[in-house]
């Protein structure tokens, strides 16, 4: 038998094997120590020097062609015996995925930080004011004296017991206006603060929670004008809002700034025509804000002429309603887990 | 406050075309910003008088009756009715199928539970003719005949604006004094009043008997006169129509005739019954203790200082506040003492706050009434009622030393825009001041960029209280130019950053993320919770209570801890669901020492019902699993934390701990006391509570990057150790005794049951060496884990297992 016909042969044998066991046997058989193809190389060395190179060459390249074949059939062996592994483990992926926790910082939360962010691009820092705080700081450096009669429109919750050792009495803060205080005391012109945080008034109903947010912002500057102010809030509302809405500013009174102004955005429900949402005005209250009165500036041993300085208030909850289409208020302090994870926002998104 | 444009308009003529929306613009711009506009008494072509035959009860429906009316059409009607107080009799004001009623609401015929109805009998509030809900339907008092419509009786609607009046300003209290800032801002003229300006004249034609006095400075002008003759009769039906408007219930000419003139000119009456004022009405101070018995059921213990009406024989009403028992008007009375005061706007606010008590007339006072308009107003209300119930009007008495002229205050237009930011020349800004009253001498110095070296003195007007300062005067300007015409400009950006500490803030938000990112929903709850639970929370410290908490809550306390509100959003939720949300809160604590900023969470066992691998129930190590990551998150070195097995007395006294870092307390963690969740009625629950303000002290040390290009081996070791001792313990004691090399220690396995004995646990632990410098060789590591095993031998009655 030449050795053409011979590898033609014992390839159509290995290309019948079925399995790895089947091939191992075969290669054993005819490349193996014991086969006649080593037997015959080792056999080389007898043969008379030219017909040993004509005889080793065509050995050689049979062996060759039988290890490539050999090798080729391996692998197809090898890939079909795991695909048989591989699809008996197949499961039904259309079952439901491991259950997860998802957290979400609440709307408010959300809402803050959004906040924050746009004032932070204006140039405003975070400042502190606590909770719990004296008449004194909620009130009278404010330029609220004890006979006020704008403390009446600010129910505010008194603490038992006073505290005995400054005599002062203590409130829960019905504004984060007391940052604005603290910040005179602490800080040199010029500064950009913000203060974000929970306020209290002694009001439940429909529309009103004896808790909810605000946040507050002052900047004193020697050159600082009213024009200014319009300028920072309405960019400020751009920011927080992701576009300009139509707003009006109109004349109002807080004891603590001078002149005083709240800002109305055009009602989105409507779009100005008047519906429930703003009581038909078409219009939406968003911000209180004002030239800080000199009372207020002589805190921090200043006045408004070399230090002027304009201040602003707004409602967080508000803010967050608005920008997020949340209808009730009282929405916000129920924990309702449906609620919280509709209206929640993932911890690395919420800005 | 609300005010009725016919009235309006007896003080100011209006452009033609005005209409009340165009008024509304004007208002706001000026300040008083307009909360709502409605008509009273409206216009109803398809409402007509009836009158009820027959009411019989409804067949189906036990509250409602079934109603005969006669609306002149020859047959009767029947109209089912819920009101109480429909009865036959009655006559009444019949909405036909067609007339549309206030808020849009179509009548039209119906079947109401199954009995036909042909119309509706409407109450006072469903005409808008009242505020409040009416409790049954319009029992009116007329002769008209049934089918009259309701117009030709009761003439066309009032229009009602409902304006935020601020508190600033008291001289808005008014009629008047809305008409004053229309006209300055160019919106009508003002008509000058009609009564006479100074001095009586022609009414005064009886003497007057009684004296006046005031011995406080609570009551700096106290004016009185009376009024004899009088028959006191029902009010004109326009007048009573504009009270009503204004929600004011119509009594008689004399009632509704101090309440018009407060309404229409700012100023607060009283009517004493003369027959009952014995001697000298004086003002004076009150004396600590005395008591007082106002309208209204009200007795009050009055503080010193207080200001109190008089006569000879006692207190007759706390001025500028309230009216007494004593004096009031009774019935027929036909000889009255009219008061019109000036009473101190701080001492007015002072005793109302005191006392509680919230009145038209303190509402006035308080904020500061005209002292130029008491006479005035007491002669126009004399008037009034003269004219709507005869009598004579005698002459004024008067006493007290009247009230300082309000003072001029320097001012340099200049200033506006400097403080405004916007340019108005001085001679508009001299008009615009002029326009509302206010009195502009000198000339001013254009150089001078100071306003109190300003060369203008500017007075305000007796009634504008609170103007002051050169900033109130930019204001006043800025309402008449409109806020809107000032450019917006961005200030120029701030050079460099100024020293501001926000750290606690941003800790706070953190804190928040971490949660959220850790697997929990925040939650944000009151801050004030029922004092019960607060006591449960309070861990020996002093409670803070609100002084005044809200009627009909349990919010009473401020919160000692986050856990009890998240413990009762967690029930609302199983409530809702059986599938409870892990809940998580960032916020204050309170307590006498001071607020706190903390985060809690709350882990309960799930509902939902996975198809494979049941999770358990959280139990403390899910919840220190959780509040180490949190920490970890927030940058806290959690690996450095010690834990020791107390908690505060809400967890499980056995299945808690608590974290801490050197002296810093970071996170108890645990199950809640079984003894806790029984008090609140809550199933078992895993929670943590965080204290986030040590977090700013603690600075996680850079440490240098320390390459380790030799392996790691390791090594495990399993102990039999009593029970008493803790796994920190036996962590502690193996890292102390190789400093070097001992990379890190770790529990892999632990065990107590029956395979070990009694008393015993069994403890398994990996310990992982590693070496800088070379591979360490089994010499090296033979004599490590020796000495790590004698260690623990010798210092917790260890014994190694094989």
């Amino acid at each position: 038998m030449d050795i053409t016909t011979a590898l033609a042969d014992i390839q159509a044998r290995i290309n019948k094997s079925s399995s790895l066991k089947d091939l191992e046997d075969m290669r054993i058989q005819y490349l193996g120590q014991n086969s006649e193809l080593t037997k015959s190389l080792q056999s080389l060395g007898k043969l008379a020097p030219e017909e040993r190179r004509v005889k080793g060459a065509e050995l050689n390249q049979l062996k060759m062609d039988l290890q490539i074949t050999f090798a080729a059939m391996k692998a197809g062996l090898e890939a079909a015996e795991l695909n048989a592994q591989l699809a008996s483990q197949a499961i039904d992926v259309t079952l439901p995925a491991d259950p997860t926790y998802q957290g979400r910082i609440h709307p408010v939360t959300a809402a803050m930080e959004d906040i924050a962010a746009a004032l932070k691009t204006l140039g405003f820092v975070h400042a502190y004011g606590p909770e719990v705080e004296s008449d004194d700081y909620n009130f009278t450096k404010l330029n609220l004296p004890p006979h006020h009669p704008a403390r009446q429109d600010q129910d505010t919750f008194y603490l038992n017991p006073f505290n005995a050792e400054d005599r002062a009495r203590y409130v829960l803060r019905t504004q984060t206006s007391n940052v604005q205080i603290r910040a005179l005391e602490a800080y040199k012109p010029p500064f950009r603060v913000m203060g974000i945080g929970r306020v209290y008034r002694r009001d439940y109903d429909l529309t009103h929670t004896p808790q909810f947010h605000q946040v507050e912002g002052m900047m004193v500057e020697s050159g600082t004008t009213f024009a200014h102010m319009r300028g920072v809030l309405d960019e400020f509302l751009r920011l927080f809002f992701g576009k300009s809405f139509k707003t009006r500013m109109r004349p109002h009174y807080f004891p603590f700034t001078e002149p005083s102004g709240e800002i109305d955005m055009e009602c989105q429900a409507c779009k100005g025509a008047g519906c429930r949402i703003c009581k038909n005005s078409g219009w939406l209250e968003v911000l209180g804000c004002g030239m800080v009165h000199r009372n207020v500036l002589a805190v921090g041993g200043l006045n408004p002429v070399e230090n002027p300085g304009f201040a602003f208030g707004a409602g967080v909850d508000r803010l967050a309603m608005l920008k997020y289409g949340i209808t009730d208020l009282r929405l916000l302090f129920e924990s309702h887990g449906a609620f919280l994870q509709q209206f929640g926002k993932a911890p690395v998104a919420a800005v | 406050m609300k005010i009725v444009l016919s009235l309006l308009e007896q003080f100011i003529s209006l452009p033609k075309g005005t209409t009340p929306q165009t008024l509304a613009v004007a208002l706001t711009q000026l300040g008083h910003e307009v909360e709502g506009i409605h008509t009273s008494g409206g216009n109803f072509p398809n409402v007509v008088i009836g009158h009820i035959k027959e009411r019989i009860q409804h067949p189906n429906a036990d509250r409602l009756g079934v109603c005969q009316v006669d609306v002149g059409e020859g047959t009767l009607r029947q109209i089912v009715c819920g009101a109480p107080n429909a009865r036959a009799g009655l006559t009444v004001a019949v909405a036909m199928p067609g007339a549309v009623l206030p808020g849009d609401f179509k009548i039209g015929a119906s079947k109401i539970r199954g009995v036909e109805s042909n119309g509706m009998i409407c109450s006072l509030d469903e005409l808008g003719m009242a505020q409040e809900r009416a409790e049954g339907i319009w029992e009116m008092d007329t002769k008209a005949k049934p089918g009259t419509v309701l117009n030709d009786i009761m003439g066309p609607g009032e229009t009602v604006m409902d304006l935020a009046i601020t508190p600033n300003r008291g001289d808005c209290f008014s009629h008047l004094g809305i008409a004053r800032d229309l006209a300055a801002l160019g919106t009508g003229k003002l008509i000058p009043l009609k009564s006479p300006r100074k001095k009586p004249t022609t009414d005064h034609r009886s003497p007057i008997t009684v004296k006046v006095a005031t011995h406080t400075e609570g009551c700096p002008q106290f004016n009185a006169l009376e009024l004899t003759g009088l028959k006191n009769a029902p009010s004109p039906l326009a007048v009573q129509k504009q009270l009503e408007a204004l929600g004011l219930r119509p009594k008689n000419a004399l009632v509704d005739a101090t309440n018009y003139t407060m309404l229409a000119l700012g100023q607060p009456l009283h009517a004493y019954d003369a027959a009952k004022v014995k001697g000298t009405l004086a003002a004076r101070a009150a004396k600590g203790g005395e008591t007082f018995h106002g309208i209204g059921d009200v007795e009050l213990k009055l503080n010193e200082g207080e200001t109190v009406i008089t006569d000879d024989t006692g207190i007759l009403g706390l001025g500028g506040i309230l009216g007494g028992t004593g004096s009031a008007i009774a019935e027929g009375t036909s000889h009255v003492i009219l008061e019109a005061a000036y009473f101190d706007p701080i001492r007015t606010a002072l005793t109302g706050q005191a006392h509680q008590l919230h009145t038209d007339a303190r509402q006035r006072f308080e904020r500061g009434v005209d002292p130029e308009m008491t006479q005035q107003a007491l002669l126009f209300c004399a008037h009034l009622i003269t004219q709507w119930a005869g009598g004579k009007v005698s002459g004024m008495a008067t006493a007290g030393k009247g009230v300082a002229a309000p003072k001029p205050i320097s001012y340099n237009p200049s200033f506006y825009q400097t403080f405004i930011g916007a340019d108005v020349k001085p001679a508009r800004q001299k008009a615009l001041l002029k326009a509302l009253h206010f009195k502009v001498e000198g000339r001013p110095n254009s150089e001078s960029r100071i306003p109190n070296s300003g060369s203008w003195q500017v007075t305000p007007p007796t009634y504008r209280t609170y103007m002051t300062t050169p900033e109130d005067l930019t204001e006043e300007i800025l309402r008449l130019e409109g806020y809107e015409s000032v450019t917006p400009q961005l200030p120029p950006s701030m050079p460099g950053q100024f020293q501001v500490n926000s750290a606690p803030v941003i800790l706070d938000r953190t804190a928040r993320k971490a949660l959220a990112a850790t697997g929990f929903l925040e939650s944000i709850s009151y801050s004030f919770i029922g004092t019960p639970t607060a006591e449960m929370f309070a861990s020996g410290q002093e409670l803070i209570h609100l002084a005044n908490p809200l009627a009909q809550t349990d919010m009473t306390t401020l919160r000692p801890s986050l856990i009890p509100g998240l413990i009762s959003a967690h029930k609302s939720n199983l409530a809702k669901s059986e599938n409870a949300p892990r809940l998580a809160e960032v916020g204050k604590v309170f307590s006498a020492k001071g607020e706190k900023l903390m985060a809690a969470a709350i882990l309960a066992p799930t509902a939902t019902r996975a198809w494979r691998r049941g999770e358990g129930a959280p139990d403390a190590f899910t919840a220190k699993a959780a509040a180490q990551a949190v920490l970890s998150l927030l940058g806290a070195p959690v690996e450095s934390a010690t834990v020791s097995r107390e908690a505060p007395s809400w967890y499980h006294p056995g299945r808690s701990g608590t974290l801490a870092v050197g002296p810093f307390v970071l996170a108890h963690f645990g199950e809640l006391h079984p003894a806790t969740a029984k008090a609140l009625d809550v199933p078992a629950v895993a929670i943590f509570e965080l204290h986030l303000e040590p977090l700013l002290k603690l600075t996680a040390k850079p440490r240098p990057w320390q390459p380790m290009p030799y392996p790691a081996v390791k090594r495990d070791l399993a102990f039999l150790l009593p029970q008493d001792v803790t796994a920190q313990q036996v962590v502690a004691t193996i890292r102390a005794s190789n400093q070097t090399l001992l990379r890190a220690v770790e529990v892999f396995d632990h065990y107590i049951g029956e395979r070990i004995p009694a008393g015993k646990q069994s403890l398994a632990l990996s310990l992982t060496l590693q070496s800088p410098e070379k591979t360490l060789a089994e010499a090296d590591i033979t004599p490590i884990i020796q000495a790590a095993v004698q260690a623990v031998e010798t210092k917790h009655q260890a014994q190694l297992r094989a």
